[in-house]
């Protein structure tokens, strides 16, 4: 019994007294023996069988075809005058167009500059309070589109404690939730993340309403 | 993912061809609910399309994906649960178990995804349904004999394609 035999087995759950003498004696199939269980396991799993309905490829592609002008970067005179104009235009028409069209107008609406690591973008968050929380609508501009391997994410805090109400990847019009309101959580801000398993704010603030 | 960083929306469905079944299960096991997790996949690829200029075509993008997937899963999560909860008073969300062992099923999809589909289906047979040879035989109208054969080769594909799953999950 070579060693993709006894690995084979393994895997299957087959594994008998042959595969046993095997694995006694090679260290190389030992070191595999973690990888296999933990796939053994994961074929049990329902998610791993559960199929994508046919129709999500073409909403996906339609999606990303509707939002071929992601944001780019730019450079120099333009870059550092007419887009942060354009912004500050931008939030004020924002901020407007909600009073005029959005049913219900917001019950806040509050400007979020931003900080030193961002200094060309703007933002203005408006925001709708709920039965079940506050739902936010996010207009940024002038911020570069997250790195690979980071996204941005927006905070409202209260003192040390932060509660985050979403993630995005590059500026535009972004809807938002959070589960509590921002008269109890008055600070919001907007951090850079790396995509890690740590759920609490970098210290990269980009986009800040201040304490 | 040249195509894709350089911006040519054409190179979506190739990417999704690629991951989107994976980013579904990821999606699905995190949130355990099938229109929220088609809701999550449409989420990630737009968020990787949006930042797919800053990543490296050179790069393996796989982790890159999964990572977006995982954060949309959390997101979706915690607006679910901000919806259903009638609490007053705020939590700092802890994620549950079933976005425990979200890469391991990211990397077994991946890896299945790889495997003759009359190799696929002697595994879900085996393993999912929990049947034995002779019942997957008779389930499917092959001879036992075909099973079995089948069976070893997809095994020893699978148990091949897996390997450092651990490793790489750490």
């Amino acid at each position: 019994m070579n060693c993709d035999e006894v690995r084979a087995q393994y895997l299957a759950g087959e594994d008998d007294d042959a595969t046993g003498v095997h694995l006694a004696e090679c260290a190389a199939c030992r070191a595999r023996r973690e990888d296999l269980q933990a796939g053994r396991r994961a074929l049990m799993d329902q998610a791993i069988w559960e199929e994508p309905p046919p129709e999500l490829e073409d909403q996906v592609v339609a999606l990303i075809t509707a939002n071929q002008n992601r944001p780019s970067l730019g450079t120099g005179w333009l870059e550092r005058w007419v887009r942060p104009l354009a912004a500050a235009a931008v939030v004020v028409a924002v901020v407007g167009l909600y009073g005029v069209f959005r049913t219900p107008s917001p019950d806040w609406a509050v400007a979020m500059p931003g900080t030193d690591l961002a200094p060309l973008a703007t933002s203005t968050i408006a925001g709708w309070n709920t039965e079940s929380g506050t739902r936010m609508v996010l207009a940024v501009e002038g911020l570069d589109p997250a790195p690979a391997g980071y996204v941005y994410e927006l905070w409202l805090s209260q003192g040390p404690l932060h509660i985050s109400a979403g993630t995005f990847t590059a500026d535009g019009e972004i809807d938002l939730w959070t589960g509590v309101t921002r008269a109890d959580f008055p600070r919001l801000w907007v951090t850079l993340e790396p995509l890690d398993h740590d759920e609490s704010p970098s210290g990269h603030t980009v986009l800040d309403t201040g304490a | 993912m040249r195509r894709f960083s350089d911006g040519d929306p054409g190179a979506a469905r190739d990417l999704y061809d690629r991951y989107g079944r994976a980013v579904f299960t990821v999606a699905y096991r995190a949130l355990g609910d099938r229109s929220l997790a088609e809701e999550a996949v449409q989420q990630t690829f737009l968020q990787a399309w949006r930042a797919a200029s800053k990543f490296d075509p050179e790069r393996d993008p796989a982790p890159w994906l999964y990572a977006i997937a995982r954060r949309v899963a959390i997101d979706l999560y915690r607006r679910e649960r901000r919806h259903d909860s009638d609490r007053e008073e705020p939590e700092v969300a802890v994620l549950p178990h079933s976005f425990e062992g979200a890469w391991e099923a990211w990397e077994v999809r991946l890896a299945l995804d790889r495997v003759p589909d009359d190799e696929r289906e002697i595994l879900r047979a085996t393993h999912f349904l929990g049947l034995t040879h002779e019942e997957t035989a008779e389930r499917l109208g092959i001879p036992l004999g075909t099973v079995k054969s089948r069976s070893f080769r997809a095994h020893r594909r699978l148990a091949e394609l897996l390997s450092h799953l651990r490793e790489a999950t750490a």
